[in-house]
């Protein structure tokens, strides 16, 4: 059995329990309505034919007989009339008279066909130009035998081609010499034009012998032209392809040329660049010596086609910004009232240069040797390292020659991010660690329980009440309160009688309580 | 609104129009109502696990055209 409400009836009974009532939309009724017709049971209707014509163009009203069969007359789709009637035995006719007409053409076709064979010595062939189905036919017997070969003598003579077209249908007399159609396709002498006509007469097909052999003659004497023409434009070709062909190669080379030439050039320029600073330089005393072999090694390895890169263009920018800053330095020293250390070259000038950088007002004597001893040590490690052009190179080169400053805070601290980094790649010594670090939280040592006492124990208060009360605001302890939870999340609560005695138990208290105040 | 279908397999088989914000104790009381017989008295599961009073039918993923077993304690 199966019950239901409509909405407005749950609705009512929504209302009394005090419940929302279901909102009510439009189309939730017209479904319901929709539901209820549904339900209902369908009325089926005879279904009744529209009226339709009757076909009695062959037929009388009188010869359709009783508990005949009708049937729709075929019709062509795009017909808009209405459908016709015909009786089955209209239609069995028609089909049959169809099938006659079909075997009737068959028969035709057949019947030429073997009237064609039956003839001896004659070779038929077909081909077929647009829609028309041509015959071509070559009869050696023919009647009109004499008047080809007259006719092949004439092409033979005057380069003509003769074709003896015939359609095939008109095909089925012998002896018409009127149903024939004779097209003759005078070929001229010129061969250009022989050759465009004689795409257009493609589709013949001798198979005569004679007729072939005819064909090839013309198409030997039509072969010796064309070759004779062919050199001509052969010659005329290759001249042409000379003439055209190497002017655009020569344009081309040349706008190649040209970049090459350009990029050549630049490159000069360079290398004439770094050896003049090479030449300047190797007057100036050793420690540039070595940056002019540096350099000539430098292009050397352009020489032999290194790539430069940004980087490496970068260094080089360095390089000649730092020599051209020594220069300078040099330049004023020698001007200066200190020509005495010539000996030792320019390494010890550059060294001053360096220091004076770094430590303007140390001018004393003992920094000057302490300078000076430092500078022979460091003469190893003050070489820039060219060959390579990573980062580390780069760093340690400027830091050397004064560019950067690094205090020893950073570098101690950079030590210690070393370290760490090292260190915490060591799996035992993060087992240690953390093995330290768990006694000190045990202990409570650690770190954080430091910071925290720092911070934030200002504000802690370590006397918190948690008091957990019932619906009716009776206070309860944490195993009551647990109790009451689970009660509310299961939806169960205590029987009648326990809940009873609890509030006997209550009420007992409450009374102790009263008397002892 | 949703139809929700309570079959007891004993030849009841009520299709009851809620809310999927009703809670299971409602919607028992909107049956009891239709069926006759008392809301307390009314089991709902499905499968084995009984729908508790308290929660919505929304919570318990009832949507329109589930089908719930009604039982009688």
């Amino acid at each position: 059995m199966k019950t239901e409400l409509s909405i407005e009836e749950t609705n009512k009974l929504r209302i009394k329990l005090g419940l929302k009532p279901i909102a009510v939309t439009p189309s939730e009724s017209i479904q319901e309505k929709s539901h209820h017709e549904v339900e209902e049971p369908k009325k089926v209707q005879p279904r009744v034919l529209k009226a339709q014509r009757v076909d009695h163009g062959s037929l009388d009203n009188a010869s359709i007989l009783e508990g005949e069969i009708m049937t729709l007359k075929d019709a062509n789709i795009l017909d808009e009339d209405q459908n016709e009637l015909i009786t089955e035995s209209e239609v069995l006719d028609g089909q049959l008279n169809k099938k006659s007409e079909s075997t009737k053409k068959l028969h035709q076709f057949e019947g030429d066909e073997n009237e064609n064979d039956d003839d001896d010595g004659e070779e038929e062939s077909y081909f077929k130009v647009g829609e028309a189905r041509v015959k071509l036919r070559v009869n050696e017997n023919y009647k009109r035998d004499s008047k080809l070969k007259k006719m092949e003598e004439l092409a033979k003579k005057n380069n003509k081609y003769v074709v003896n077209l015939d359609s095939g249908e008109d095909d089925s007399d012998d002896n018409d010499d009127d149903a024939l159609d004779e097209l003759t396709m005078i070929q001229k002498s010129d061969f250009s034009s022989s050759k465009k006509k004689s795409k257009s007469v493609s589709a013949k097909k001798f198979k005569k012998s004679k007729k072939n052999k005819t064909k090839a003659s013309n198409g030997s004497t039509g072969w010796k032209n064309l070759s004779d023409e062919e050199i001509d434009l052969n010659q005329h070709v290759v001249l042409d392809g000379e003439s055209i062909g190497d002017d655009i190669f020569d344009d081309d080379n040349d706008g190649l040329q040209a970049v090459l030439t350009a990029s050549r050039l630049k490159a000069n320029s360079k290398k004439v660049k770094n050896s003049e600073i090479v030449k300047k330089h190797q007057d100036d005393g050793p420690k540039k010596r070595k940056l002019a072999e540096v350099l000539e090694d430098e292009d050397d390895q352009s020489d032999s086609g290194l790539v430069i890169d940004g980087t490496s263009e970068f260094l080089s920018g360095l390089k000649q910004n730092i020599l051209s800053n020594h220069e300078h330095t040099n330049d004023a020293e020698s001007t200066g009232s200190q020509p005495s250390n010539e000996t030792n070259g320019t390494i010890e000038n550059y060294e001053h240069s360096s220091s004076e950088l770094v430590k303007p007002n140390g001018t004393g004597p003992d920094v000057e040797e302490d300078t000076g001893e430092n500078s022979e040590e460091d003469i190893p490690s003050d070489e820039p390292n060219f060959g390579s052009t990573g980062l580390s190179s780069t760093l340690s080169f400027l830091q050397k020659s004064s560019v950067l400053k690094i205090t020893d805070e950073a570098r101690l601290k950079e030590r210690e991010r070393t370290m760490q980094k090292k260190l915490k790649k060591d799996l035992a010594y993060m087992k240690l660690a953390s093995e330290i670090n768990g006694d000190a939280n045990n202990n409570g040592h650690s770190s954080t329980t430091s910071i925290v006492t720092e911070h934030g124990l200002n504000d802690y208060n370590p006397e918190i009440k948690i008091t957990y009360t019932d619906d009716n605001n009776n206070v309860l302890n944490p195993k009551e309160a647990y109790k009451h939870l689970s009660h509310k999340f299961h939806g169960k609560g205590p029987s009648k009688q326990k809940q009873a005695k609890l509030l006997l138990k209550k009420q007992q208290k409450q009374l102790k309580e009263q008397k002892f105040s | 609104m949703i139809e929700v279908v309570c079959n007891d397999r004993l030849g009841k088989r009520i299709k009851v129009k809620c809310l999927p914000e009703d809670t299971v104790g409602d919607f028992k009381k909107i049956l009891s109502l239709q069926i006759g017989t008392n809301a307390e008295k009314i089991v709902l599961k499905k499968g084995y696990r009984i729908f508790k009073d308290h929660i919505t039918l929304d919570d318990y993923e009832i949507h329109d055209g589930t089908n719930i077993e009604l039982y009688y304690s």
